[in-house]
């Protein structure tokens, strides 16, 4: 049985599709004529183009910009850069930390001691009548608070700016 | 100048006017649900789809660049939500997508043009994704080619190749379940 070659495959494509000059779709409807297997091929093109184009959806549904605008809503927009500036946040935050517990731990802050005597202000001399007592602090004290606050404010950090955002991105993909 | 309109309406949705983007979905819904429906196959995916598409592009404004146009920004992402719920809900979906088949032959049955239409999705269904894609939107006539290469994020030639080739391969399916089925009848 005489077989198409690629080429008169080729040309047949490009005849479907309107690609050809008028002397190239000439030729290819002369050997249309005397090809059977060629017009074979042909109207297996056309049915494929014809079914296809035919195929359409079922109607939107009439709410659908009330979901997406709804959906919207539960997902507030997010500035790209929020990602980045949280990592460069958190990589500050804990930098601190880093040189906070190095100085602590080297003994820096040991010997810095200092008292407060609220009696030395002029205003609390007039507005109280007895006598505060005066608060003495360590720095190492004062420095070891800070850095408890700078690892909580890490984690709030990385929750906000890096977990969630993520977790909301990967719930939505 | 759509495009230019759809700028202006960027411009008010980034300064705060979330409402305004109502409008652009209005607009480009009905081709991004065919861009989504092509690929999936079923109405209540293409949605989901189409609708995760709108929301991306929202979160995403800020990113788009103005050379291109929205449109095709949009369909493109579309597009690539579509193909991720494809690839999720692959399993489920090759039931769904025969179901869909048998139901529409089964409805249509007895007639020869239908018989043949059964056919030619039946042939459709062996093709991967991407081929089955790209053959979709193409028939669709509401994209250049140009515009199908920028949707699907292929090089115009490359994509005009794998059409040429999923069509050639469609239809070497097809006559081979033509000739199938006249054997059997």
């Amino acid at each position: 049985m005489e077989r198409i070659t690629e080429k008169q495959r080729n040309l047949l494509s490009q005849y479907v599709d309107g690609t050809l000059s008028a002397e190239e779709r000439k030729s290819v409807d002369i050997t249309l004529q005397t090809s059977e297997p060629m017009r074979e091929h042909l109207s297996l093109l056309n049915l494929i183009g014809q079914t296809l184009k035919e195929k359409r959806p079922e109607p939107l549904a009439k709410n659908f910009t009330e979901q997406v605008m709804i959906n919207l809503l539960e997902y507030p927009i997010s500035t790209p850069s929020s990602l980045r500036n949280g990592i460069f946040l958190l990589i500050g935050v804990l930098l601190a930390v880093g040189v906070a517990l190095v100085l602590v731990g080297k003994g820096v802050f040991d010997a810095t001691l200092t008292s407060l005597d609220p009696s030395g202000f002029e205003v609390t001399r007039r507005l109280l009548k007895n006598p505060i007592p005066t608060i003495s602090l360590s720095g190492k004290l004062l420095v070891n608070c800070i850095i408890i606050l700078n690892i909580a404010l890490s984690w709030i950090v990385l929750d906000r700016t890096i977990l969630k955002p993520l977790f909301q991105r990967r719930m939505r993909a | 100048m759509t495009n230019e309109t759809d700028l202006l309406i960027i411009d008010r949705i980034l300064a705060g006017d979330q409402a305004a983007y109502a409008g652009l979905v209005d607009k480009y819904k009905r081709y991004a649900y065919t861009i989504a429906w092509k690929i999936l196959g079923n109405k209540a995916d293409a949605e989901d789809a189409a609708q995760d598409g709108f929301i991306k592009a929202y979160h995403h404004l800020k990113s788009f660049q103005r050379e291109s146009k929205f449109s095709t920004w949009l369909y493109r992402i579309v597009f690539n939500t579509a193909i991720s719920h494809k690839r999720k809900n692959k399993h489920t979906f090759q039931s769904i997508e025969n179901t869909i088949i048998e139901y529409s032959y089964e409805a249509q049955g007895g007639l020869e043009k239908n018989d043949k239409q059964y056919f030619v999705h039946l042939a459709m269904s062996r093709l991967n994704q991407a081929d089955r894609g790209a053959l979709s939107m193409f028939y669709m006539d509401e994209f250049s080619l140009e515009e199908i290469a920028d949707i699907t994020g292929m090089a115009a030639n490359t994509l005009k190749v794998r059409i040429h080739r999923a069509r050639l391969r469609l239809a070497e399916q097809l006559k081979l379940i033509l000739k199938t089925e006249a054997i059997t009848l």
